[in-house]
């Protein structure tokens, strides 16, 4: 599939699981951040700007679905994007301890902004959202990303002459 | 003597006797060989009825229970479908009774309102907001109050032509003029980003106990007054100027399902805000 391609549906599940998931499939949903996880993917898997373009899309999709100011998730999830596209140009993303790392390092990066920046507009700070996400994404990403490895290990022997 | 000629002997001697038998009445009208032949064969004709009646019955059970098989499945199909009509009924019955409620809200409240249905929640756990499926074509605009059966719900932030995202009064960055019922002390309600609200710059001088309604004191232009906010659960008085006071929302709004908007724009205050 075709990389835009990819990453316009990969942002649409997202938002339909963030969205509609908790009352249609499990409360637990809230324990995860879906955008996240894909912005996370791209920006390990396809560098920088990919890993910036993504999470700037993903946080304003997010940003017009949520009640917080315009602009908090786009900004969080842009600055994550930065950062793992960064950090994956000197970690080996495929290592399991490493998508632990990279997964809560954005989870935490992403909170910190959030929190702060909603602190420093509105005065109103909130730490326990952060708390459960960060297992809910570690655990989440790393399964998602183990998949989607073994799956293009998969293929690659399929196609392997 | 041989073996042979004894049985030869023996067997001529049990001819005649079967023909005299043959020739001999007995009261009850049969031969006396027919009866001793009843009489000893009786009980293997009797155990031979037994058994063929016990593999009758095993093959009858057999059959049976091929058939009761059939039925079985043909049973517990039923039982699937009456299940899930069981279930479809259920849920219309619960369904029904949210939708009186929400009626005999909407008759209760004295401006006029739209019911809408909720079709989505936050897209950030940050935020407690959720996404009803009524819009500006409903004549739904910012700032109107939503309510439910039990109390207030929240306010409109967004609209677009068939949807709408409102704010829960949860929600961290959401605040409500509210007073006690009771003692009518106000102050404001803010969510705490969990499901549960404080209730902010209440004096220490004021009476509030744990068990008060909350309700919309109407002073912000947004909520009408006298709509249920929750019930006051924990009240500490502080060191500081103001009492530490938690509220319960009257409703659950984890449970949403229905929820009744309030069509009534923001009352215009009364002086300019400054710049």
């Amino acid at each position: 599939m075709n990389i835009y391609l990819r990453i316009v549906v990969s942002i649409l599940v997202a938002l339909i699981i963030q969205t509609i998931g908790a009352r249609v499939f499990s409360k637990s949903i809230v324990y995860m951040d879906a955008f996240l996880l894909v912005v996370v993917y791209f920006a390990a898997k396809q560098g920088l700007l990919t890993g910036i373009l993504v999470g700037a899309v993903c946080g304003l999709v997010q940003d017009s679905f949520s009640s917080g100011i315009i602009g908090l998730h786009g900004f969080a999830k842009t600055a994550v994007g930065f950062s793992i596209g960064l950090l994956s140009t000197i970690l080996v993303i495929e290592n399991l301890l490493a998508q632990v790392f990279i997964l809560g390092l954005a989870t935490l990066l992403n909170g910190a902004v959030i929190v702060g920046i909603n602190y420093l507009f509105l005065h109103r700070g909130f730490w326990g959202t952060m708390g459960y996400q960060f297992l809910g994404n570690i655990g989440v990403g790393v399964i998602i990303f183990q998949s989607v490895r073994l799956y293009d290990l998969v293929k690659e022997r399929r196609w392997t002459p | 003597m041989e073996k042979k000629t004894v049985f030869i002997f023996l067997a001529i001697l049990l001819t005649f006797v079967i023909i005299m038998s043959g020739q001999m009445p007995t009261p009850s009208g049969s031969s006396y060989l027919a009866n001793a032949i009843f009489t000893v064969l009786s009980p293997l004709s009797a155990g031979a009825h037994s058994a063929v009646s016990q593999v009758k019955d095993w093959w009858e059970a057999y059959i049976d229970l091929r058939g009761a098989h059939k039925e079985k499945e043909m049973l517990e199909e039923r039982v699937r479908g009456l299940e899930a009509e069981y279930i479809d009924i259920e849920e219309l019955r619960s369904k029904n009774k949210r939708l009186r409620a929400l009626l005999d809200l909407q008759e209760a409240t004295p401006y006029p309102s739209v019911p809408a249905e909720v079709i989505g929640n936050d897209s950030s756990s940050y935020f407690k907001s959720i996404i009803i499926n009524k819009g500006t074509s409903h004549s739904l605009r910012p700032d109107m109050p939503v309510t439910a059966p039990g109390g207030l719900v929240g306010r409109v932030i967004r609209t677009s032509t068939w949807a709408s995202q409102v704010q829960l009064i949860t929600d961290i960055n959401s605040g409500v003029a509210a007073m006690i019922q009771r003692s009518r002390a106000q102050g404001v309600v803010v969510g705490e980003g969990a499901n549960i609200c404080s209730l902010k710059y209440v004096t220490n001088l004021e009476d509030v106990a744990p068990d008060d309604l909350v309700v919309t004191s109407g002073m912000e232009g947004i909520y009408p007054k006298g709509i249920p906010i929750g019930r006051v659960v924990k009240v500490k008085k502080s060191a500081t100027l103001f009492q530490q006071i938690r509220v319960m929302p009257a409703v659950d709004l984890r449970k949403l399902e229905e929820v009744l908007i309030i069509l009534k724009e923001r009352e215009s205050l009364p002086f300019k805000r400054g710049r």
